[in-house]
């Protein structure tokens, strides 16, 4: 099986190296490396998205990035850390009582302060690009093909809320067409509460019908658990995210004694799989034509992993740049050579179909 | 056929405009750092103040504050008395004593994080060690104890008298960790030589006048101030003890003994092409991507 015959590659496989990527972003607040990051994502989205509703949704990930970017400078200069340094310019300042000492409100803007906003924006923008790549990549419903069955009903759940966006937009569309029709107001903020209700009313009913027809198809049926596994099941899974939500604490605070550390984490994930195991055993579900999961799946792994774990062995001094002194963004060229082969993916993948048309919205799941 | 050919144009043009943008979006970048880099050693000097102003008349408008530094086992600690601005934070009296002392300014992270004072750690920020966390703690001791992470000091405006501290620790970031090895007392002030109000025959008080007039003119404390001081002391920067053996003091306290690096360049040090080249890099791609995305479009 040669890797050009188009076909879309597995979701999983986009999803984990989007996920090491976005860990990436998240380790560092050097501005090239989330540079590169965006650009990395944004070229591989390039080549390799499919024609399809979803996949435009890069665009709309890298507007949000720059909004991001835009509200945490507006933050900074109102709200922000006062930095000492190079004063740009001075906003009126006003002094808050005692109990809101940790709130500074106006005052001297440097330009350390705006580069800290700037650098943090940057990241938050990287990792906003990294899912927007993962969702224009892979159909949500091949996504939800590839959730374990424990998250089979909530991931149905999902599916018909995510079908809702777009048939608002269809649906009011066609409600703007109906007014223009009608000789009425197509703009303006009053023709747009008059039909925002008959959008509503129109993209619920349609995601009614939606659900209606996969409760017909069998989804969303009951398994064959008995309610003692039913409670076992419950108990491990709350067992589980308790462990693992105090390992966190714990690994953030340097006060915790260290059972409540690693081992917890450890703990609370295996109790959750277990969870997973024996109720996964008891979900009848067949696959219709599963994904394949063949090189180019395991090469996009890779990919991200060499790409987090260039990430991991560069120095800390490295991807956090010091904004106060200011100083050039040192380039660290073990994390810009991984990053690099996370292009890779854009030629090492099957090019998608020519057409996964709207028809498969449904159909694929 | 025109159509068509138009349209090709049009999607090489916006592309065209997305790179051009893009390169502009980087450009805008580096000049904010090319300005911070240029502008920021150029203001630096003008925060210095003569060290000893502390023993001299002030003016209304300003206050004394002694910051006393402890690097733990980093080195020696240093005690310093500045006379600063009513309205001065307690980072801005710690960037004003690096500025006297001519040290390294401090250093911090882009979320905010104090990491460096003097150039002490040369790397790193907030640490994890074997005992918690390795950081720069904060401590007041106007009250005469020394009081862990009293206020914000981003935010907090010094008052008259206040001593502020800081110290390196290895700790669990709370009021458990060690307070600076030198028990605050007001007897770390110098004592002024006169009152700041009622003119005297003494030379003292002819400084303070025009003291008065120079901190109330540039309250920023730009370096005008130094003309005032200039009368009586011939102003040197980083003070020692005979500086101030002259002068009409009694019971000084103030030793300073500076224990980081002489202030480094680091800016300049490093250069400018290695992050040319991954921008370019980055236009390229980015350049790539936009002409495929417009080509299947």
């Amino acid at each position: 099986m040669r890797s050009t015959e188009p076909r879309l590659l597995h979701p999983v496989a986009w999803w984990v190296w989007a996920t090491c990527l976005a860990a990436c972003a998240l380790r560092t607040t050097n501005p090239v490396l989330n540079g590169l990051i965006i650009v990395v994502a944004g070229f591989v989205v390039a080549w390799r998205r499919p024609d399809a509703p979803w996949s435009r949704s890069f665009a709309s990930a890298l507007r949000l990035g720059a909004l991001v970017i835009a509200i945490r400078v507006v933050f900074q200069i109102v709200f922000g850390v006062r930095v000492p340094g190079t004063t740009l310019f001075t906003i009126p300042e006003v002094t808050l009582p005692s109990w809101a000492a940790g709130v500074a409100l106006g005052g001297p803007v440097t330009a350390e302060a705006l580069t800290s906003a700037l650098y943090q924006g940057l990241r938050l923008a990287a990792v906003i690009a990294c899912f927007g790549a993962a969702t224009s990549l892979c159909s949500p419903y091949r996504t939800l093909r590839a959730l374990p069955a424990v998250l089979h009903e909530a991931g149905v759940a999902v599916t018909v809320a995510l079908s809702f966006a777009p048939q608002a937009v269809i649906s009011a569309r066609r409600v703007r067409e109906a007014r223009r029709l009608r000789g009425r107001r197509d703009r303006g903020v009053r023709a747009w509460a008059a039909s925002a209700m008959p959008v509503l009313e129109g993209a619920l009913d349609r995601a009614v019908a939606l659900a209606a027809s996969m409760d017909g198809r069998g989804y969303g049926r009951p398994g064959t658990m008995t309610p003692s596994r039913r409670r076992t099941v419950s108990v491990l899974f709350l067992l589980g995210v308790v462990a693992v939500a105090i390992g966190a604490y714990g690994a953030l605070d340097a006060g915790a004694p260290g059972v409540l550390r690693v081992p917890a984490v450890v703990l609370g994930l295996a109790a959750v799989l277990a969870g997973f195991a024996l109720s996964s055993r008891t979900t009848g579900r067949s696959r219709h034509r599963p994904d394949p999961w063949r090189a180019p799946e395991w090469s996009t792994v890779l990919t991200g992993l060499v790409a987090l774990g260039a990430s991991i062995v560069t120095p800390t001094a490295a991807l956090h740049p010091s904004v106060s002194p200011l100083e050039v963004p040192m380039v660290p060229m073990v994390a810009v050579l991984g990053l690099l082969v996370a292009v890779l993916p854009a030629r090492l993948t099957p090019p998608p179909p020519a057409l996964v048309g709207a028809s498969s919205l449904v159909v694929a799941a | 056929m025109g159509g068509r050919a138009v349209a090709v144009l049009g999607r090489v043009g916006a592309s065209a405009a997305l790179v051009v943008g893009g390169l502009g979006v980087a450009l805008g970048l580096a000049l904010v750092l090319a300005l911070g880099v240029a502008l920021g050693p150029g203001l630096a000097p003008a925060a210095a103040a003569p060290a000893d102003a502390c023993a001299a008349p002030m003016a209304e408008t300003d206050v004394r504050v002694v910051v006393v530094v402890d690097p733990g086992d980093g080195g020696p600690m240093s005690t310093t008395c500045l006379v600063v601005p009513r309205g001065t934070t307690g980072m801005q009296v710690l960037a004003r004593r690096a500025a006297m002392l001519g040290v390294a300014v401090p250093r911090y992270a882009s979320s905010g994080l104090l990491c460096a004072i003097d150039g002490y750690p040369s790397s790193g920020c907030g640490e994890r060690g074997g005992a918690g966390f390795r950081y720069w703690a904060y401590f007041s001791g106007t009250s005469g104890d020394w009081s862990y992470g009293k206020g914000n000091p981003f935010t907090r405006r010094v008052v008259d008298g206040d001593i502020e501290g800081w110290r390196f620790v290895e700790g669990a970031g709370n009021g458990t960790d060690p307070p600076p090895r030198l028990d605050p007392s007001p007897s770390l002030f110098p004592v002024q030589s006169t009152a700041s109000s009622g003119p005297t025959s003494s030379a003292g008080s002819s400084a303070g006048s025009s003291t008065g007039s120079a901190a109330g003119a540039a309250p920023s404390g730009s370096p005008s101030g130094n003309v005032a001081d200039g009368v009586v002391t011939g102003g040197d920067a980083p003070v020692s003890s005979d500086a101030a053996a002259g002068r009409p003091v009694v019971g000084d306290a103030v030793s300073i003994e500076v224990a980081g690096a002489p202030v480094v360049a680091s800016t300049s040090s490093r250069p400018w092409v290695p992050v040319v080249i991954v921008v370019l890099v980055m236009v390229g791609l980015a350049g790539g991507a936009v002409v495929r995305s417009r080509t299947r479009a």
